[in-house]
């Protein structure tokens, strides 16, 4: 990136603007010259642009229903729904898969793909450059308890996690016998890059019930509820560093584990930090919710983790169950309609409908990584 | 200033009954007389230069000097422009109030002429106005997201340096990319 790509202007300055544009238009400008042909297909400028882009996410959606399967909604005009290009690449049967996000992190897209009844594969998705690409299965069975999706800034990497307990054959003749199913937790992590998976053996990994993966700044938490062998109906976090792949344990704040059962808790992301939401699972009065974020503070190895809460959000006008926070807003799913959302302001306490009928929705950001990491 | 940094203690002292009114009319009083590079001086009030991080660390250097300030790089056309932000902004310094200055930095940008903007960047950046370099990189942003290949290599001064079937081939790879952009 010796070579200068402009008469009017250093280098520097061609990034900083550069790295304000969509995807879209950057596929289209590689075509402009070599050296810039050769910065944006440049490791460093991709993830400074991945950096800048952040600032503009938007929230993607997935339907059940085939006529547009994926839409997206952009914070610039939370009203309108843009369908999202399916590439061809992703239809390699003669009918057209069904959809499924498992995962959105760093600009690229987790999921699954159905083909019919019983034909399925996993794969990662960029919207922004219209790449799918499949990832293969790992020759480890595994019961599974969890599943994760992150991209690690530090080491530029997007890694896939699956814990659960491992299954192995029985005898030489079976592949796999459900019987022998091993006794601890282990978990299998697929990396990007390397494009292949690894087994971690982790003293915090543990069994229960979990809930949908959550990231913050490239770490996965999941919320567990202990089974049986570990901790008792306790709730807790379980955290995943995806630069070092280990594993941590976070206890919830002290009186929601004591106090009444029936609160209900959600982990989301915020600003950079775990969020936690605490709210009536079943009430039909709407009595809102508190907003608990986590502090997490390193210290040479070790992390000390402290929760304040951030907001009680008394009485809304609508009845909703909090889901996660976007920006400073708070998305809510509608529990009076069927599947729709709406936004909630703490601040101005203004409610804006968001007009869909979704099963999922994550954050989501644009990138021009590839889907192939190896390359 | 230079007898004030010589014995500060006695200055503090004389002018204690009154001082923020006392300081901020001296002040506002001191002009910085800065030359571009095409030999035009420009009489500018301190707190407005001092929003050129460039010049603030020469007269940390020499904090007495009352020399002109020498702007190479800098041209009278884009500078005299430059100088028009920062007094907006140094309003804003003293009363904050983001939506007001979104809206007068947004008025800013939308008045200057594409060739403008090409002139007062690398003015921005010779004198470190990380505010301003914001404004101006998304203002050029926003003009050439929507924008042909042809257009960008002429607000840049580009070359077009692939052969003919090097660039019909990186065309085809994206084709989608090409749809719906705005005429030159």
């Amino acid at each position: 990136m010796a070579a200068s790509i402009c008469s009017s202007f250093n280098n520097d300055m061609v990034i900083d603007i550069l790295a304000r544009l969509p995807v879209k238009t950057l596929l289209r400008f590689k075509s402009v010259s070599k050296p810039l042909l050769s910065l944006i297909t440049n490791p460093k400028f991709i993830s400074s642009h991945l950096h800048q882009s952040t600032k503009n996410s938007s929230l993607v959606f997935h339907f059940s229903h085939n006529e547009f399967p994926v839409a997206m909604l952009y914070y610039t005009e939370p009203t309108t729904l843009h369908a999202v290009h399916i590439p061809s690449s992703m239809k390699d049967y003669s009918f057209k898969p069904r959809i499924h996000i498992k995962g959105s992190c760093g600009g690229l897209l987790y999921m699954e793909l159905f083909f019919g009844c019983c034909v399925f594969h996993y794969g990662l998705w960029n919207p922004a450059t219209r790449q799918f690409k499949k990832i293969e299965e790992p020759q480890q069975c595994i019961n599974l308890l969890s599943e994760g999706f992150c991209h690690s800034s530090k080491i530029n990497d997007y890694k896939l996690v699956r814990t659960g307990y491992f299954l192995y054959p029985a005898t030489r003749r079976t592949r796999y016998d459900r019987r022998r199913v091993d006794s601890v937790v282990r978990a299998l992590v697929f990396s990007w890059k390397k494009d292949s998976w690894r087994t971690v053996e982790d003293g915090a990994l543990l069994g229960g019930s979990f809930s949908d993966p959550v990231t913050v700044k490239g770490d996965l938490y999941w919320k567990v509820s202990g089974e049986r062998n570990y901790l008792a109906n306790e709730e807790l976090v379980l955290a995943f560093d995806s630069s070092n792949d280990v594993f941590r344990r976070i206890e919830l704040p002290g009186l929601i584990n004591q106090s009444n059962p029936s609160y209900t808790t959600t982990i989301t992301e915020f600003k950079g930090s775990l969020g936690l939401f605490v709210f009536l699972e079943y009430s039909t009065s709407n009595s809102g919710f508190d907003f608990w974020v986590l502090n997490e503070s390193r210290t040479g190895g070790n992390i000390r983790c402290c929760w304040r809460r951030l907001l009680t959000a008394g009485t809304l006008s609508k009845i909703g169950r909090p889901i996660s926070a976007w920006r400073c807003k708070i998305i809510l799913k509608n529990l009076m309609g069927e599947n729709s959302f709406f936004l909630y302001d703490p601040i101005s306490r203004e409610i804006i409908d968001v007009p869909i009928l979704s099963d999922d929705v994550y954050d989501y950001v644009e990138t021009l990584a590839s889907v192939d990491g190896t390359k | 200033m230079s007898s004030s940094a010589e014995n500060p203690t006695l200055t503090a002292e004389i002018t204690k009954p009154s001082t923020e009114i006392a300081t901020e009319t001296a002040q506002s009083a001191k002009k910085i007389t800065l030359k571009t590079s095409d030999d035009q001086i420009f009489e500018v009030e301190e707190s407005v230069a001092m929003e050129f991080a460039t010049v603030k660390s020469f007269f940390e250097d020499a904090p007495s000097s009352t020399d002109t300030v020498p702007l190479p790089n800098v041209p009278a056309k884009p500078f005299s422009q430059v100088i028009e932000f920062c007094k907006e902004q140094i309003k804003f310094k003293a009363n904050p109030d983001e939506t007001e200055k979104k809206r007068s930095n947004s008025e800013f940008v939308k008045e200057k002429t594409n060739e403008d903007l090409v002139e007062m960047i690398p003015v921005a950046n010779y004198l470190e106005i990380k505010d301003l370099l914001d404004v101006l990189n998304q203002a050029v942003a926003d003009r050439i997201q929507n924008r042909s290949v042809e257009y960008v290599r002429s607000f840049f001064g580009i070359d077009n340096d692939f052969t003919s079937e090097e660039e019909a081939l990186l065309r085809e790879e994206h084709a989608w990319a090409f749809e719906d952009v705005d005429e030159d």
